[in-house]
């Protein structure tokens, strides 16, 4: 199945250059309907709000984190289906470990390019 | 006020059943004086002057880093418009053009949090001196530090596991974390 790129897409990261970034690189492969928000508690108020089809998010965010905002999301009966993707600078391989076991679906370290994001897309969401 | 309580330090250094006959047998302490005094103004002069202004430097620079990346990507967004006007395949090359600049931008944010992780080490040292200086009863002044400038110090996220960018000799590739990842049931 063809993915539905008019899907909306949320981008959590507290930095607003990233924010940008990813949502410029998003738009680039095709996706138009972006949104963003600064942490995890307004990441989580939004997706009751919306019916995100991705959400990318970075880790390290106040006061919410990413891998907070993944379990809220895990645990929530309507949105424990939504594919997350966690964008960050945390490398270690414990990281990495927690938040594969938290439900994230797939793990970019920063810097990060796009193709590497379409690739963490097309494993996710299937090829497009 | 603080030299007052510097000297007072240093007189805990007395020993108050010390007896001589010797008026030299009474330097080292006097010298233990001195130096207790200076310890302290200098303990004192790192945490309420040179702390706040490393930090103070600090956050100019995330300021500074993020308005120029802003700037990059304001001016990329413009050649990207451009582009758009002109449409068809001068359109997609400029847009191709651009997008290593977007990915170089991630810099700020990297170096922003790697800064933010020095500010916080930074508001833990000061809050150390205070407990120091404390200690040794030099300040009991109102000044509250560094830690609530600095998010309460290292580990206010509540988690552990946060270290923020490693250094890139050290830091874990892509395809390393994909082989992990893949691994982890």
């Amino acid at each position: 199945m063809a993915v539905d790129l008019d899907m909306p897409v949320l981008v959590v990261d507290d930095f607003p250059t990233m924010v940008r970034i990813i949502s410029k690189l998003l738009r680039q492969l095709g996706f138009s309907n972006i949104d963003s928000a600064a942490d995890g508690s307004q990441a989580f108020q939004l997706m009751g709000q919306r019916d995100y089809g991705l959400v990318i998010s970075d880790w390290n965010m106040e006061p919410v984190t990413g891998l907070d905002l993944v379990k809220a999301v895990r645990s929530d009966e309507k949105l424990s289906d939504t594919p997350f993707i966690m964008v960050t600078a945390e490398s270690k391989p414990e990281n990495v470990i927690v938040a594969k076991l938290a439900g994230v679906n797939s793990y970019i370290v920063k810097p990060f390019n796009a193709d590497t994001l379409k690739m963490k897309l097309s494993g996710v969401l299937g090829k497009f | 006020m603080s030299l007052i309580r510097g000297t007072a330090m240093a007189d805990s250094f007395v020993d108050p059943e010390f007896e001589s006959d010797d008026p030299s047998a009474l330097m080292p302490m006097t010298e233990g004086r001195e130096t207790g005094g200076n310890l302290a103004i200098g303990l004192i002069t790192i945490r309420q002057e040179a702390i706040p202004r490393a930090i103070e430097q600090l956050d100019d620079i995330v300021r500074g880093t993020e308005g120029a990346a802003h700037q990059v990507l304001d001016a990329c967004a413009a050649l990207e418009a451009l582009g758009d006007e002109i449409g068809g395949e001068v359109a997609e090359r400029i847009s191709q053009a651009v997008t290593p600049i977007y990915e170089a931008c991630c810099f700020q944010d990297l170096a922003g949090q790697r800064i933010t992780s020095v500010t916080k080490t930074l508001g833990l040292i000061e809050g150390k001196l205070s407990e120091l200086t404390s200690e040794f009863g030099i300040l009991a002044g109102d000044y509250q530090g560094l830690a609530s400038m600095g998010g309460g110090g290292i580990g206010s996220f509540g988690d552990v596991l946060l270290a923020g960018p490693q250094h890139p000799e050290a830091a874990t590739d892509q395809a390393s974390i994909d082989r992990l990842f893949g691994q982890v049931e």
